[in-house]
């Protein structure tokens, strides 16, 4: 049923650098996570990008966040009714 | 003034206490040792030249007068050792930060970046890398697609039957 999600994270989850993949709805829910990436992080994820999205209201497309650590880097992209966030190691 | 007509009044107006007759300035004519012809009743024909006389005469006496208030501060003798000027240096910043220990300025509330410890360094980083924007459009595109082929597959009747054999 939910093959094709599981496909599309796997092959983000296999690119080089990329430490962990997640998968939320418009409400936060996990759909799908894979590696370092926590099921529990998908409404703060979703809620980080609604937020951002309030800065240009009338911006036709959703931002790119970019949260930067010593450790890692999560980029988070929404779009249409779901938030992608990837999780990478820093370069 | 009316020098040349009521040298009396004008005597008067020097000596006794001030009236509407006062003048401000004071009389400078009357002050000066040469006025010539001032104290002759019938020296009229003389009138222009001892206006400008004492016009002449009240202008040296305000350039004389503003000479001995102002302060030439180039002419003082104020030349410091460089020790000097190091010892008010201290003498005066001391003074300074006594003097600042009084007020107590209201702390600044906490900012966003205070945990930043290079701020600079995380605001001068590099852009998103354009492979990375791609790799997350392109995921975006295909987790929406996968989302639509979602379906839910029936695997057993929904509707069973009990109690028939």
């Amino acid at each position: 049923m939910e093959k094709p999600l599981d496909r599309c994270l796997d092959e983000v989850f296999n690119t080089p650098g990329v430490t962990g993949v997640l998968c939320a709805d418009a409400q936060g829910l996990c759909l799908s996570s894979k590696g370092t990436a926590h099921p529990r992080a998908a409404g703060v994820i979703t809620s980080l990008m609604k937020q951002a999205a309030q800065l240009e209201p009338t911006a036709d497309n959703l931002p790119v966040l970019r949260l930067e650590s010593e450790s890692c880097n999560i980029l988070i992209q929404g779009k249409s009714e779901i938030t992608l966030a990837v999780y990478k190691t820093p370069e | 003034m009316g020098c040349c007509f009521s040298n009396d009044d004008d005597k008067g107006s020097q000596v006794g206490d001030p009236h509407e007759r006062t003048t401000l300035l004071g009389n400078p004519v009357s002050n000066s040792s040469t006025r010539p012809g001032c104290d002759d009743y019938g020296s009229g024909m003389k009138y222009p030249h001892n206006q400008r006389a004492d016009e002449q005469s009240a202008l040296n006496r305000i350039l004389h007068e503003t000479a001995t208030n102002v302060i030439d501060v180039s002419a003082m003798n104020s030349h410091l050792e460089q020790h000097e000027y190091l010892d008010r240096a201290r003498q005066y910043n001391q003074r300074v930060a006594a003097t600042a220990q009084k007020y107590t300025y209201p702390q600044k509330r906490p900012s966003l970046l205070l945990d930043l410890p290079a701020t600079e360094k995380n605001l001068s980083a590099s852009p998103i890398p354009q492979k990375d924007l791609k790799l997350l459009k392109s995921a975006c595109e295909n987790a929406v697609n996968a989302l639509q082929e979602i379906k839910v597959q029936h695997q057993e009747e929904l509707v069973v039957q009990f109690g028939i054999p």
